[in-house]
């Protein structure tokens, strides 16, 4: 081969090795696929990261995978003075190189290039007795980006775990307030029983203003059975979406306000223009309850007037619901769906209304917004997309 | 040994006469009228310990029969094992501690199966540079996958089989095979298929290789008659290329090859004649020549292709590894398979299959 046909081989086969680089976000396959490809091409005989891991210089990867550990007495100063060179160079096997070889190495050189970060990358080969310094100088820049993509891996193995370490906790914390919220519910029916058994067994014995305070500890008493319910429904949505049906939302939406009892003061008008769609019926129920509840809850006006609405956008729709109520100053207009957060002292309010609202649309990939101006009225907006 | 029976007894009556406390390596012609039921039946009964393929056909002394039975026995066998469902991606092997220097491993795998190179990175990294490789893809002339390899335990498709023994081995690893065309890259690739080659369609590259070298025209109904004589070489730093064969091409283009293809690996289109070929096959026994004291027989694995490209002449090759090995005072049977990827690990390097290659071990 001419020197010119060298040149390109050369090059084309730095191509070859930087295209294997970062193959995968695991470590491991990360590893096998640039570092088995190099093991072939240069026919060498074994290679290893050491890397310092909870301040312990550790084997993270091995061609070949079983170490023969009982050969190595690792001296991690050994490592840690190779590591102090910040340079890439070869040396001939000896003491050193077996003190921290994990395989027992018969003569020949390795070849050891700085990970920095992520370590020290050894390259055996039992025939060689040097690595060039041309050969180095030509994989340095390439192992420099493999070291940069072994980054890459720990960071997304450490943001998987911790993914999985939230998930887990949200839900334990799901689980632990549905277990709370359904075994206080039962001494609260009790406590409700008993106080009606109070009134009406003692009715001659309690005057007014006891009567009073019995009608008080029934109106908290309803306060939390309120407050119970949300958080079981708050604490299951994501268990309760899973079924999916086509649904006309027109129907689902009037056969839920004929469900809640609409006092007679309040108009709903629904646009015609409500699509068919493929969701939860429980969770559109909940969704369109609690704002159609919140609109009535939090209207001043003596016709209280409420309009439901949606228009066709790309991959889904925006819906609206829009009232005449009291309004909202644009200060509140995110805390208002944070879960426990009131804005007034609505007895009948648990605060996590809209919040169950947020939790259902973002579960359903979709976005909340409200947009308000007190003493006028409100509009929350959503978006849902087609599945 | 050769042996043309359709007698499992028979066999029998040669491995209990002539390889005493040997482990036996059977390597038997696709075309062989032996009952392979029976003869591992008879094989167990007599408690001999044994692992096996079937090839094309087999090797014994400068011949090439489509019918027989090579046995070739091992002393100082550790070790033998069976791997199965190489076509998933979980299989395992069993891993043996080995014990003292100069051992070797040898292995006979399904050549079609699609996991061979993956078995091979498997084995390397079980047991690494601490042993040599030597061993044979087996399965069918027509290159449709069969069951092809057999222990005690039966006969198995997508499979392997191997021996470990702690003996000298010496290993020679040729192919003959010089450069027409390139360097290209394979831009596209999924395991054995190539699909693209410098972001083109792999098969209308191939093609217009071809016609500019020979004037040929390379189509799906004549493709191994002349892919055979145009296989792909991917260039290694210290020797020489490690070859794959393309072996038919199917409807979207893809250039279908016995052995993985990593996406962007670099390649050089080879091509050869009988005397290339046959220098390499020399090339191959001289390396083995005195790297052992007293061997005792050498198994040739020896592309199939090879015998499909050099027809009426491929007998040369083995008369040319005959001449060289057995120049010595003390003539070894030399015997072996027409086998699908030979696999081998020149020496103590990195474990690979190869093409279109003649590897030579010598025992002892």
């Amino acid at each position: 081969m001419d020197q010119f046909s060298k040149n390109i081989m050369d090059v084309l086969q730095l191509y070859e090795f930087s295209m294997a680089i970062g193959r995968s976000f695991d470590y491991k396959e990360n590893c096998n696929s640039f570092l088995k490809l190099i093991m072939a091409r240069k026919d060498l005989n074994s290679c290893w990261i050491y890397n310092k891991i909870e301040g312990k210089c550790t084997i993270t990867y091995s061609i070949p995978e079983k170490r023969q550990l009982e050969v190595m007495n690792c001296d991690e100063s050994i490592v840690e003075n190779l590591h102090q060179k910040m340079n890439n160079f070869s040396l001939p096997v000896g003491q050193e190189i077996q003190k921290i070889s994990p395989f027992i190495l018969n003569g020949g050189t390795v070849c050891v290039f700085n990970l920095k970060a992520s370590g020290l990358l050894f390259f055996y080969s039992s025939k060689r007795s040097t690595f060039t310094q041309l050969e180095i100088n030509q994989l340095s820049p390439i192992v420099e980006k493999f070291s940069y993509s072994l980054e890459a891996s720990d960071a997304f193995t450490k943001q998987e775990k911790l993914l999985r370490n939230l998930e887990k906790q949200n839900q334990e914390l799901n689980d632990y307030a549905h277990v709370v919220s359904h075994d206080l519910k039962s001494p609260l029916r009790n406590i409700e029983t008993l106080v009606s058994w109070v009134k009406q067994d003692y009715k001659n014995l309690i005057d007014e203003k006891g009567i009073k305070t019995l009608n008080l500890v029934s109106e908290n008493l309803e306060k939390m059975d309120n407050l119970i319910d949300d958080i079981l429904i708050h604490s299951t949505i994501e268990k309760k979406s899973t079924e999916i049906h086509t649904l006309d939302l027109s129907d689902l939406v009037s056969n839920t306000i004929s469900a809640m009892g609409i006092p007679d003061h309040v108009t709903i008008k629904i646009d015609k223009s409500l699509p068919i769609i493929q969701g939860n019926s429980f969770m559109m129920q909940q969704l369109f309850q609690n704002l159609i509840d919140n609109a009535i809850k939090y209207n001043d006006k003596p016709n209280c007037e409420i309009e439901i609405g949606a228009r066709t956008i790309n991959k889904g729709h925006e819906y609206y619901v829009k009232d005449n109520g009291i309004g909202i100053e644009k200060k509140y207009f995110f805390k208002i769906f944070e879960t426990f957060q009131r804005l007034s002292n609505n007895p009948k309010s648990s605060g996590i209304g809209l919040s169950i609202v947020k939790k259902i649309v973002q579960n359903n990939g979709g976005n909340i917004w409200v947009e308000s101006e007190v003493n006028f009225g409100t509009t929350f907006y959503f978006t849902l997309f087609n599945t | 040994m050769y042996l043309n029976t359709d007698q499992p007894l028979k066999v029998i009556e040669q491995i209990q006469t002539t390889f005493t406390n040997q482990t036996m390596v059977i390597s038997v012609a696709e075309a062989s009228s032996i009952d392979l039921f029976e003869l591992i039946s008879e094989l167990n009964k007599a408690g001999i310990q044994y692992i096996g393929g079937i090839f094309p056909k087999v090797i014994s002394n400068n011949k090439v029969y489509n019918e027989g039975i090579i046995l070739s026995g091992f002393s100082n066998v550790k070790h033998t094992f069976l791997v199965t469902e190489l076509d998933r991606i979980d299989f395992e092997i069993e891993h043996f501690e080995l014990e003292g220097p100069n051992q070797f491993l040898f292995t006979f795998a399904d050549g079609l199966t699609k996991n061979l190179s993956l078995y091979l990175d498997r084995l390397y990294n079980n047991y690494g540079g601490s042993l040599a490789y030597f061993g044979a893809g087996t399965g069918s002339l027509t290159l449709q996958q069969i069951p092809s390899i057999f222990n005690k335990d039966g006969i198995f498709q997508d499979a392997a089989v191997g021996l470990i023994s702690s003996s000298d081995i010496a290993l020679g690893v040729k192919h003959g095979w010089k450069k027409v065309s390139g360097p290209f890259i394979v831009t596209k690739a999924d395991q054995n298929l190539v699909k693209q080659i410098n972001w083109q369609k792999a098969f209308e590259v191939y093609q217009t290789i071809i016609k500019q070298h020979s004037e040929k025209e390379i189509t799906a109904e004549n493709f191994f008659e002349i892919s055979k004589a145009y296989p792909f070489g991917i260039l290694k730093d210290s020797s020489e290329y490690v070859v794959r064969d393309p072996i038919d091409v199917n409807e979207n283009g893809d250039l279908i090859c016995i052995g993985e293809v990593i996406e962007n690996t670099v390649v050089d289109i080879l091509n050869g004649d009988a005397e290339t070929l046959i220098n390499a096959a020399t090339e191959a026994a001289k390396e083995v020549l005195g790297k052992i004291t007293s061997p005792k027989h050498a198994y040739v694995s020896d592309c199939i292709s090879r015998v499909l490209f050099l027809e009426e002449e491929y007998e040369k090759e083995l008369l040319a590894i005959s001449e060289q090995i057995n120049s010595k005072d003390n003539p070894i049977p030399i015997e072996g398979a027409l086998s699908i990827g030979e696999i081998s690990s020149f020496g103590d390097g990195y474990l690979q299959l190869f093409n279109k290659t003649v590897i030579i071990g010598l025992f002892n």
